[in-house]
């Protein structure tokens, strides 16, 4: 096959570019969450797959349920709070990894993408903060250290149940930021509302 | 030391391609060749500075050897007494430079490819010669900056990378593959010994997040790193190819098909674009569909201006729309066939008048061809002719063969035809009939027809008036077989054309073209041409040339043409046949045949000649000459005129057997025991008879029907006659009449009794003899027929019955006067059986069996003498066997 690109990307991506990109990425991450939980899910055993489960919501540490008046903020508040916690969500992340290594050690495949996750979404909460900096709107500042340490002797001291739920609840809201983040990036991108 | 060094070289050969642990294991080695007693700490004898020894081609290279002061003052050396080696060629001293007392350096300039191994010497007293250290020096260059470094994501796959590395470095050369995004680093890739050009990354590729890549090279001369390049890998994916799900005709228009696939499930994210090929099944280039037309994702396309009822295979692929990255493989083959649609063109349509000896009709056929493919645009279903007379209905044919025979009258008829398939009918061609008075015209001119491109090619000039078609017909010219012609059409357009059939060479083809008018066929010329005549160049000088090669029994025709620069001119033509069969191939056919035959018969003749006793014995035995016989000399009764022509035809006195058999006259009394035996006999007659074998007959178990003795006389005399047991003796009397007791001497031959056998009458004198005391004798016989089919003539034995036999010659004439035709073959294959089952033990057919008979034959004798009854008649000299003229 004869290559048909071009050997070298351009440096430095034009903003509606880099907001097409990042719209694209967080759209891609969606697809990826939504598998994630679901194979989450199903190595977690009774009653994490019955239908109609539903945990409680318990708080975790730095990061929060998207807001109910999220939708009517501006757009770049909105994408502040969607790096904010993408920020909070990869160290999360790597707690759920390393507990369901203990829990799951077999579960190849959600281990890996439970890591690869944790990559992907810092690299989502990268490209926002891009375009953040290319709408000139800066996000807010240095973020105190992710208490996800302490998360993760706390819930593996509590009991296999926990650290599960810990996990369901971690993917679940790494489902919910990405895909609030493809909706606001949805607002940027060409042919979007905004 | 001498040995030592000869390790080094040793070591060296499988150091070679491991730098760093040759050095090190050099090193080592000279430390242990300079230690000076085991045990001791391992002390160098000097050193050689640098200790790296990968120097790059080109470059001037120097090394120091320092010799330590205790070798020195052991060995009473100083830095002059230092040389160099590079492998086991001493360095010349040109390059040597002694820089103190304990140091001494060569130096290599301009340093070309290397890998030797460099050691400093020492020579001691007494010219002794000694390594002192060594390094291994190795020449390269330092790694180029890759270049052309690209990236590819097969989808599904790992990212693979592969960049162009420069030139060759002669050095052990690593190459890295670096990547990392703006937020983090992957871990490096390192290139495989095999594969230095590429590297896959252990990582899956995260699209729409760029990543920068660059490649390392690093080896012993420096390390260099490769531009950065930076990229988002869904702008470097190739993407699986699509699957064809389906391709569809449409019923409502035939030039269409619509091709249906299933994409990446890349496609919900990216926008692609396709590449459609198509082309029918059996041709070998693509056709393209246009790429605007397919610049966006989609599922499905609808391919256009198709042939009908064609069968066409699709073939499709894919990229990203932008244009970034790499087009999928080709997706497998999918094919459909168009839809069918009516016949674009109708058949050509011609006819032919067949004989016919109706009065007043006429035989017609007509024929057409079937449509070509692309012209039929679907399967024919059948043709509908239709025949119109002038003020008539109209009839309809629907046929499905391409040739229709009718009757028509002798008027003018117009035939319309046309074909039919799924979709529709082709438009009608349209011939007139002519009425059978009608008179053809305007034919066309200047007919030519000349082979040209392995083709035979026809040109006409046009008639003046309007021509709506041609049609061409040739047959191939033949005397044996008739002319059969095949045909094509041609528009009334067309002056040249060529005949579309199987045309062979050198064949002389009868070419007709009528023209086609409105009102019917125009006047037709013909021609006769070759696709390609058989021709030969023959020089100037010559007046005749031989054609050879030529097919017997076929007519050729011969034409001279003569050629100058400027051109040639034809000669007449003329055709002769040449001969079925060549000058003198009859004659190469007959003689051998004769000589065949000749040598045949002659071989048979000569084996006729070798065999000549055996034939004879077969075919015309030995015949018994009555007048050598004894009875004949002793009976001065006996007509000589009956044994005279005898005499000569066995001059070498051969017969084939002969045995004494004893008869009772009539009028004797048999002794009971006789009676006893003669009563089996007749038993055994009537039991065996048919069965019985002739004595003269070579087998003892022989079942000639003939041999048998039959009751009535006539018969008796036929069989006599004709197959002649002449050894069969009559033992028994003609239906119970009791035969006298007589002696025979008997041939076993069969040949024809000649005079008596001819001669009934005389037969007559031995029919009265009856055999029934004979039964011991006819044994001793029928044992010497068993065990020697060919004896010779035993004079002896008749010698010996002569002599113990009474000569009775009154009896004799009673014997000959009596009537015992009836008898002359009656019982022996009675007695024969009978004497099997007496005398089983002389069955045995084995040596000795000679001398048994001769002891029976004794016993036998004996008997009757002992009986001192003149029972039989005397002994009957018979030199050539057969009886005795009775």
């Amino acid at each position: 096959e004869d290559p048909q690109a071009d050997s070298s990307a351009s440096p430095l991506p034009h903003l509606e570019a880099k907001i097409q990109q990042t719209h694209s990425l967080a759209r891609l991450l969606t697809k990826y969450a939504e598998q994630l939980l679901q194979e989450y899910v199903q190595h977690q055993g009774d009653p994490f797959g019955l239908p109609g489960f539903s945990p409680p919501r318990l708080p975790v540490a730095d990061l929060s349920d998207p807001a109910p008046g999220h939708a009517g903020l501006p757009v770049p508040e909105r994408l502040r709070l969607d790096a904010a916690a993408l920020a909070a969500l990869p160290p999360l992340l790597d707690v759920v990894r390393r507990l369901q290594g203990e829990l799951n050690p077999r579960a190849l495949r959600l281990l890996r993408r439970l890591e690869d996750a944790a990559r992907q979404v810092r690299a989502l909460g990268a490209a926002v903060e891009a375009v953040l900096a290319a709408l000139g709107a800066e996000s807010r500042g240095p973020r105190p250290e992710p208490a996800a340490a302490a998360v993760a002797a706390s819930t593996a001291s509590a009991g296999v149940f926990p650290a599960k739920v810990l996990g369901f609840r971690v993917c679940g809201l790494y489902l919910e930021w990405v895909s609030r983040t493809e909706a606001d990036l949805g607002q940027l991108a060409p042919g979007g509302p905004a | 030391m001498p040995t030592q060094i000869l390790q080094i070289a040793f070591i060296q050969k499988y150091l070679c391609k491991m730098f760093t642990l040759q050095t090190w294991i050099v090193q080592a080695l000279f430390i242990f060749l300079t230690t000076e007693s085991i045990g001791e700490l391992i002390v160098p004898c000097a050193h050689i500075h640098p200790e790296s020894s990968v120097v790059q081609l080109g470059s001037n290279f120097t090394a120091v050897c320092v010799l330590k002061e205790k070798c020195m003052d052991d060995y009473h050396v100083t830095a002059n007494d230092i040389f160099w080696k590079t492998g086991r060629v001493p360095v010349p001293y040109e390059q040597y430079s002694v820089i103190n007392r304990t140091a001494s350096s060569v130096t290599f300039p301009n340093i070309t490819l290397i890998n030797a191994l460099l050691t400093c010497n020492i020579r001691m007293f007494g010219q002794i010669n000694r390594s002192v250290y060594g390094i291994r020096i190795i020449s390269g260059l330092p790694p180029e900056k890759p270049k052309n470094l690209s990236c590819i994501v097969n989808e599904g796959k790992k990212m693979m990378c592969q960049w162009d590395p420069g030139r060759e470095t002669y050095l052990e050369t690593n190459y890295t593959l670096k990547s990392e995004w703006a937020t983090e680093k992957f871990d490096d890739c390192k290139a495989k010994r095999d594969t230095p050009t590429s590297c896959t990354v252990d990582y899956p590729p995260v699209y729409f997040v760029n990543i920068e890549v660059w490649v390392e090279a690093e080896n012993a001369l420096g390390k260099v790193t490769s531009d950065h390049i930076n990229f988002d890998p869904v702008d470097k994916v190739k993407l699986n190819p699509p699957h064809i799900l389906s391709v569809n005709s449409s019923k409502e228009l035939s030039s269409i098909l619509k091709l249906t696939w299933t994409d990446s499930r890349f496609k919900s994210f990216i926008t692609l674009k396709y590449d459609i090929q198509y082309r029918t099944k059996d041709a070998s280039t693509w056709n393209q569909v246009p790429p605007e037309d397919t610049s966006s994702t989609r599922s499905s396309f609808t391919v256009q201006d198709l042939k009908p009822f064609t069968e066409y295979v699709f073939r499709i692929r894919c990229m990203k729309e932008d244009g970034k990255g790499y087009w999928s493989d080709w997706s497998e083959e999918a094919s459909g066939i168009t839809y069918e649609d009516r016949p674009s063109k109708a058949p050509n349509f011609w006819y032919k008048i067949e004989p016919s000896h109706a009065h007043g009709t006429r035989s017609i056929q007509l024929k057409w061809k079937t449509l070509p493919p692309f012209e039929a645009n679907g399967k024919i279903l059948d043709y509908e002719v239709t025949l119109t007379k002038w003020k008539s209905h109209s009839q309809n044919y629907t046929v499905k063969d391409t040739k229709l025979t009718v009757n028509l009258t002798n008027d003018r008829y117009v035939a319309t035809l046309t074909a039919r398939n799924l979709v529709g009918k082709s438009d009608a061609s349209v011939l007139t009939i002519p009425a059978w008075d009608f008179q053809a015209t305007h034919p066309i001119t200047d007919l030519k027809a000349f082979p040209k491109d392995n083709v035979l090619w026809v040109e006409w000039t046009a008639p003046n008036e309007s021509v709506n078609r041609y049609i061409l017909e040739w047959c191939v010219l033949s005397d044996k077989s008739p002319c059969i012609p095949d045909w094509q059409q041609e528009d009334g357009t067309v002056h040249r054309t060529y005949l579309r059939g199987n045309l062979v060479e050198s064949k002389c083809y009868l070419i007709t073209v009528t023209p086609v008018y409105d009102d019917g066929p125009g006047s037709p010329k013909h021609i006769k041409a070759y696709l390609k005549q058989a021709a030969v160049n023959v020089d100037s000088s010559h007046t005749e040339y031989t054609l050879s090669s030529l097919t017997s029994d076929t007519l050729y025709m011969v034409r001279m043409a003569a050629y100058t620069d400027e051109g040639g001119k034809d000669g007449p033509e003329f055709t002769f046949t040449t001969p079925k069969f060549a000058q003198g191939e009859i004659e190469a056919i007959v003689v051998p045949v004769c000589l065949a035959f000749l040598l045949t018969t002659l071989l048979g003749v000569l084996f006729c000649f070798n065999k000549r006793d055996l034939i004879k014995k077969h075919i015309w035995p030995n015949v018994p000459d009555p007048s050598k016989s004894h009875i004949a000399q002793w009976s001065p009764h006996t007509p000589p005129r009956h044994f005279n022509s005898k005499d000569q035809m066995y001059p070498d006195g051969n017969f084939t057997d002969v045995s004494v058999v004893e008869i009772e006259a009539n009028d004797k009394k048999p002794f009971p025991e006789d009676l006893k035996s003669l009563d089996l006999f007749k038993k055994e007659k009537v039991n065996t008879e048919g069965h019985s074998s002739g004595i003269g007959g070579s087998s003892c178990m022989s079942s000639s029907r003939p041999s048998i003795s039959s009751s009535d006389e006539n018969e008796s005399a036929q069989n006599t006659s004709s197959t002649v047991q002449y050894s069969t003796v009559v033992h028994s009397g003609y239906r119970h009449q009791v035969p006298s007791v007589q002696v025979f001497s008997r041939s076993e031959s069969t040949q024809p009794l000649l005079d008596s056998e001819e001669r009934p009458e005389d037969l007559q004198l031995v029919d009265n003899v009856d055999g029934s005391d004979g039964i011991l004798p006819r044994q001793r016989y029928f044992k010497q027929n068993c065990s020697q089919h060919e004896t010779s003539p035993d004079i002896s034995h008749f010698e010996r019955s002569q002599q113990v036999s009474s000569v009775n010659e009154e009896d004799f004439v009673r014997l000959k006067q009596q009537q015992i035709s009836d008898h002359i073959s009656q019982p022996y294959g009675s007695g024969k059986m009978k004497m099997f089952q007496e005398v089983p033990a002389v069955d045995a057919f084995g040596p000795g069996i000679e001398g048994q008979v001769e002891r029976f034959e004794t016993v036998g004798m004996e008997d009757a003498v002992d009986e001192g009854m003149p029972k039989s008649y005397l002994p009957q000299t018979v030199r050539r066997g057969g009886y005795m003229p009775q």
